[in-house]
C-alpha cells in the first residue's frame, strides 16, 4: 500500500468537489433563470385566471432557441433531477472523504468512484467525470497495484479464473460424495443456508413493503403537485407521467400569486427569531439551574417543571389576552399599529422542556472543570460560553432543530394571532395557516387541487431535507427528552 | 514563597443542621520552594484544605497567608495558584495547546508571549509533540502532564496537586512521581501534594503533614516522621506492612511482654500501647524467645507471625536467618525502635 497514492487520491477528490460545487451552482442558477421565465396566466379583474393555466401554450426564447411549453418543462425537470442526485452525492462524499482512512479503501471504493463518474457524465459535469475516472484508476493502482493497461488486461483472466474456480468446486462436490456422514452434514448445511436466505428475503420484502407504504403518499404528493388540473382531478389518475408534463408552473403560481413566498418568509422570520431566543434563554437558564447556587433554586425549578404538566392549549387564552389590546397591545389595534411578529415570537422564546433537557446535559459535565476554570481566572459567563456550550453543542444543536421544526409546524397560535385584523393579519400568515386558509377555490367552486398539493409539498419538502440531514440529532433529542418537542 | 495557615477551620453544615468539622484549626507554615505532602485517610479533610488554599472553598474561620499577604478573602484567580485535579479536568473540546493556553488567555497575556510560554511549558513536562491532540487521544500519564503544564503555565506562586496520581497504573505512578519531583525542583515552586498513599507521599515530599479528622497529627520530613512518630495514629498510618501494636504493662521501669521483662524503659509504670515495626526485628541468639506461629517467605524477606501479649505480631527478617522447621526464634529490637504510646492521648512517651 502506497500512502502517497492515497494522499493523491484524496487531493484529486477535493479538486473534484470544487467542480461538483460549481456544477451545482450552475444547476441552481439555470433553474432560477428558467423558473423566472415561466409565463403566468393573465390577471383579470385583479385576480389571476387559474382556469386557463393548463391550456396555455407559451413559447420561450432561451439562448437563441425557441422552446415550447413541454420542452421547457423537460429541461427544468432534468435540472431538478440533476440537483436531487448531485447535492446528496456531494454531501455524502465530502463527509466520507474527510473521515476516510487508508484501511477503508478497497475495490468497492474504486467501483463507487467509477459509478459516480458515470453519473457526473450523465449530468453534463464533464470535468468531474474525467477527474473521477482518473481517480478510479489511482484507487485501483492503490488497492491492486495495477496500471491502467494491466488493469484492462487483467479483467478477462480474472473472469476466467473465477469460472475455473467454480467448476473446480463443483467437481469436488461430486467427488466427495463417497462418505455418508459428511454428505449428510453437507445437506444440513445446505438446508440451513436455504432457510437463512429465505428468512433474509422475507425480512427485506417486508421492509420494502413497509417503506413503500410510507413513501407512496410522498410520491403521490409530489406527483400530483406537478400534474395539471385535469390530471389531478381525473377519475383514472396516472401513476407516472413523463417529464415533459411536469408542470413546474404550479409552484410558480403558488409562490407568487398565492403569496406562499411571503408566507415562507414570515415563517422563516418567526422560526429564526424564536429559535435564537429559545437557545439564549435555554442556555442561560439551564446553566443557572445546573451550576449556580442560589436560594430557592430547587423550588423554582420544580415550579418550572410543574408548568410542563399543564397542556399548552390551556394558556392560549391568557396569552392572547396578554398580547391583545387589553394587555401589551401587539394585536387587535387599529391597522398599522399591530406587531404581529412580536406576538408570534415573544411567547415562544423559551421552553421548559429544553431547559430541563439541557440542564441534565450540563450537570453531566464534571464539577472539577468548573473549579479548574475558576482557578484559571475564568468568569462564570466565559466558562459558560467557552467550556459548557462547546461541550454541550450536540444537545444545543438538537434543541435548535427541534425548535425550528415546531415553529415551522406551529398552527394554533399563529392562526389566532393572524386571524385578528382581517387583510393585515393575512399578510402575516405562516405557511401552516396559509395551507389551511388560502382560497384555492376558483370561481364556480372549482378547487385547484394540484396547486394545493404543490403548496403542501413546498411546506413538507424542506422539513424532510432537514430531517434526513440531521436525523441523528433529532432522534437523539426525541429519545432523551421524551415525546415532547 | 512561604505559605502559612493560621487556625484554619472548615465546618460543613448539612440540611438537618448537623455540623461536620472537615478541617480543625490547622496551623502549618510551608517554607518557600518545598514540596509538602498532605497525607491522611479518605475523608480527613485533605482536599478541603487544598481547596481552601485554592480559594474554591471558603474557610469557616482562620486565615491563609501567601508570604505576608492575607489571601483568605481573595478570589481564586487572583491568588496565583496552579491546581491539578484528580481527574485532570482538561477541557475535552480543546486541543492540548488550547488547554494550556486557556489560563493565559484569561490573564490577557500578549499572543506571542503566550504561545512561547505554552511551548516552553509543554517541553518542560515532555508533551511538546502532542500539542495538536485532544485530551481524549492522550494516555493517562500524558493527560496528567497536560494538567500540570496548564497549572504551571501562568507561573503560579503555589502549585496544588489533588491526588494527581491516583488515576494512573502502578508503573506510571512511579514514573510520574519522579517527574513531578523533577518539575518541582526545576521550577522551584512551593507545592502542596494531596494523597492518601503514604508511600507516594514519603517518596515525593520534602515535608509531610498527616491529617486525621481534620486535625494535624504531625508535620515533619518523611523519614523523621517514620522513625519518630508523634502518636499512635501516625505510627499506624505510615509503613507497609503496618506497625505491630499491642498492649503491654510497664512495671518497675521494665516493659513486660509475655510475662517476661522485655526491655528497660524510663517511664512511669502503667498500661501502654506498644508499637514495633516488623522490619526492625532482628534474629539474634541472645534475643527474646518467641514461639513461631507461621512463616511466610516473600522473596528477599521472611515474615514470621508470633504472639506478643495475645496479639498477633509480624516480624520481617532476613530469609537466611531462619529456616522453615524452627519452632521458636530469638528476636531482638533496638530500644529506640520500640514506641510506647499513652493509652488516653495516643501521644508517644519514650521519644522526642
Amino acid at each position: 500500500m502506497d500512502k502517497k497514492l492515497f494522499e493523491k487520491s484524496k487531493k484529486i477528490e477535493k479538486i473534484t468537489f470544487i467542480f461538483d460545487i460549481l456544477a451545482i451552482i450552475a444547476y441552481i442558477a439555470l433553474f432560477l433563470i428558467l423558473f423566472n421565465l415561466l409565463e403566468l396566466p393573465p390577471v383579470v379583474d385583479g385576480r389571476m385566471n387559474l382556469d386557463i393555466l393548463q391550456f396555455m401554450t407559451p413559447t420561450y426564447e432561451f439562448l437563441g432557441s425557441t422552446l415550447d411549453k413541454w420542452q421547457m418543462n423537460s429541461i427544468i425537470s432534468i435540472i431538478i433531477i440533476f440537483m436531487v442526485v448531485n447535492i446528496p452525492m456531494l454531501a455524502v462524499n465530502m463527509k466520507r472523504n474527510s473521515t476516510k482512512t487508508i484501511y477503508e479503501i478497497n475495490s468497492y471504493s474504486a467501483a463507487s468512484k467509477f459509478v459516480q463518474a458515470v453519473i457526473n457524465l450523465l449530468s453534463f459535469n464533464i470535468v468531474s467525470a474525467v477527474l473521477r475516472t482518473y481517480n478510479t484508476f489511482i484507487t485501483i493502482k492503490f488497492v491492486k497495484g495495477y496500471n491502467v493497461k494491466e488493469f484492462f488486461k487483467s479483467i478477462i483472466p480474472a473472469i476466467k479464473n473465477t469460472i475455473a474456480k467454480r467448476k473446480a468446486k463443483r467437481a469436488q462436490v461430486i467427488e466427495d460424495n463417497a462418505d455418508d456422514y459428511s454428505s449428510s452434514l453437507k445437506k444440513n448445511i445446505r438446508r440451513q443456508t436455504t432457510i437463512h436466505t429465505f428468512r433474509l428475503l422475507g425480512t427485506y420484502l417486508f421492509l420494502v413493503l413497509m417503506a413503500l407504504i410510507i413513501i407512496i403518499p410522498f410520491y403521490w404528493m409530489v406527483l400530483t403537485s406537478l400534474k395539471d388540473f385535469t390530471g389531478a382531478t381525473t377519475n383514472n389518475p396516472e401513476f407516472y407521467i413523463g417529464i415533459s408534463r411536469w408542470n413546474w408552473i404550479n409552484y410558480k403560481v403558488v409562490l407568487t400569486e398565492l403569496n406562499f413566498g411571503l408566507y415562507i418568509k414570515n415563517t422563516v422570520i418567526v422560526a429564526v427569531f424564536s429559535t435564537v431566543g429559545t437557545i439564549i434563554t435555554t442556555i442561560l437558564a439551564a446553566y443557572a439551574f445546573a451550576r449556580i447556587e442560589f436560594k430557592g433554586r430547587e423550588l423554582l425549578f420544580s415550579i418550572l417543571i410543574m408548568t410542563m404538566m399543564i397542556p399548552g392549549e390551556l394558556y392560549i387564552i391568557t396569552n392572547f389576552i396578554t398580547v391583545s389590546k387589553n394587555g401589551l397591545g401587539w394585536v387587535g389595534m387599529p391597522t398599522g399599529q399591530n406587531q404581529y411578529f412580536l406576538a408570534m415570537i415573544i411567547p415562544f422564546v423559551t421552553s421548559i422542556s429544553y431547559i430541563f433537557f439541557l440542564r441534565q446535559n450540563f450537570k453531566q459535565i464534571p464539577e472539577s472543570l468548573y473549579k479548574a476554570a475558576r482557578v484559571d481566572g475564568c468568569s462564570d459567563f466565559k466558562y459558560l460560553t467557552r467550556v459548557m456550550v462547546p461541550i454541550a453543542s450536540p444537545t444545543i444543536f438538537t434543541i435548535t432543530i427541534l425548535n425550528v421544526f415546531s415553529s415551522w409546524n406551529a398552527y394554533i397560535w399563529p392562526r389566532i394571532i393572524t386571524g385578528v385584523g382581517g387583510q393585515e393579519g393575512q399578510n402575516y400568515w405562516l405557511i401552516s395557516n396559509a395551507l389551511r386558509d388560502t382560497a384555492f377555490v376558483q370561481e364556480g367552486g372549482k378547487v385547484m387541487y394540484n396547486l394545493q398539493i404543490a403548496a403542501s409539498a413546498l411546506v413538507t419538502v424542506p422539513l424532510l431535507i432537514v430531517f434526513f440531514a440531521f436525523r441523528k440529532y433529532i432522534m437523539n433529542g426525541i429519545g432523551r427528552s421524551g415525546t415532547k418537542g | 514563597m512561604e505559605l502559612r495557615l493560621e487556625n484554619l477551620t472548615k465546618i460543613f453544615t448539612n440540611k438537618n443542621g448537623q455540623e461536620t468539622k472537615a478541617v480543625d484549626s490547622l496551623d502549618i507554615t510551608i517554607e518557600s520552594g518545598t514540596l509538602v505532602g498532605l497525607l491522611g485517610p479518605s475523608g480527613c479533610g485533605k482536599s478541603t484544605t487544598l481547596f481552601m488554599i485554592a480559594g474554591l472553598v471558603k474557610p469557616t474561620t482562620g486565615k491563609i497567608f501567601f508570604g505576608d499577604d492575607d489571601v483568605t478573602k481573595l478570589a481564586p484567580e487572583k491568588r496565583g495558584i496552579g491546581l491539578v485535579f484528580q481527574n485532570y479536568a482538561l477541557y475535552p473540546h480543546m486541543t492540548v495547546f488550547k488547554n494550556i493556553l486557556f489560563p493565559l488567555e484569561n490573564m490577557d497575556v500578549p499572543r506571542d508571549e503566550a504561545f512561547e510560554r505554552v511551548k516552553a511549558m509543554a517541553n518542560l513536562v515532555g508533551i511538546g509533540e502532542l500539542l495538536d491532540r485532544k485530551p481524549s487521544q492522550l494516555s493517562g500519564g500524558q493527560q496528567q502532564r497536560v494538567a500540570i503544564a496548564r497549572a504551571l503555565v501562568k507561573k503560579p506562586r503555589v502549585l496544588l496537586l489533588d491526588e494527581p496520581l491516583s488515576n494512573l497504573d502502578a508503573r506510571l505512578r512511579l514514573q510520574m512521581r519522579e517527574e513531578i519531583k523533577r518539575i518541582q525542583r526545576e521550577t522551584g515552586i512551593t507545592t502542596i501534594f494531596v494523597t492518601h498513599d503514604q508511600e507516594e507521599a514519603m517518596s515525593i515530599s520534602d515535608k509531610m503533614v498527616v491529617l486525621d479528622f481534620g486535625k494535624e497529627q504531625q508535620y515533619d520530613p518523611p523519614q523523621d516522621m517514620y522513625n519518630s512518630p508523634d502518636n499512635l495514629f501516625v505510627a499506624k498510618f505510615l509503613g507497609n506492612p503496618p506497625i505491630n501494636s499491642f498492649e503491654a504493662e510497664v512495671k518497675n521501669k521494665k516493659l513486660i511482654i509475655n510475662e517476661k521483662p522485655f526491655m528497660q524503659v524510663n517511664i512511669p509504670d502503667g498500661l501502654y500501647d506498644v508499637g514495633m515495626r516488623p522490619e526492625n526485628f532482628r534474629v539474634k541468639e541472645d534475643g527474646f524467645q518467641t514461639t513461631v506461629k507461621e512463616i511466610f517467605h516473600i522473596g528477599r524477606d521472611t515474615m514470621i507471625h508470633f504472639d506478643f501479649n495475645g496479639k498477633n505480631v509480624r516480624a520481617l527478617v532476613d530469609s537466611e536467618s531462619i529456616n522453615d522447621k524452627q519452632k521458636t526464634v530469638n528476636l531482638t529490637i533496638k530500644t529506640e525502635r520500640v514506641y510506647l504510646f499513652d493509652k488516653q492521648t495516643g501521644k508517644v512517651v519514650n521519644h522526642g
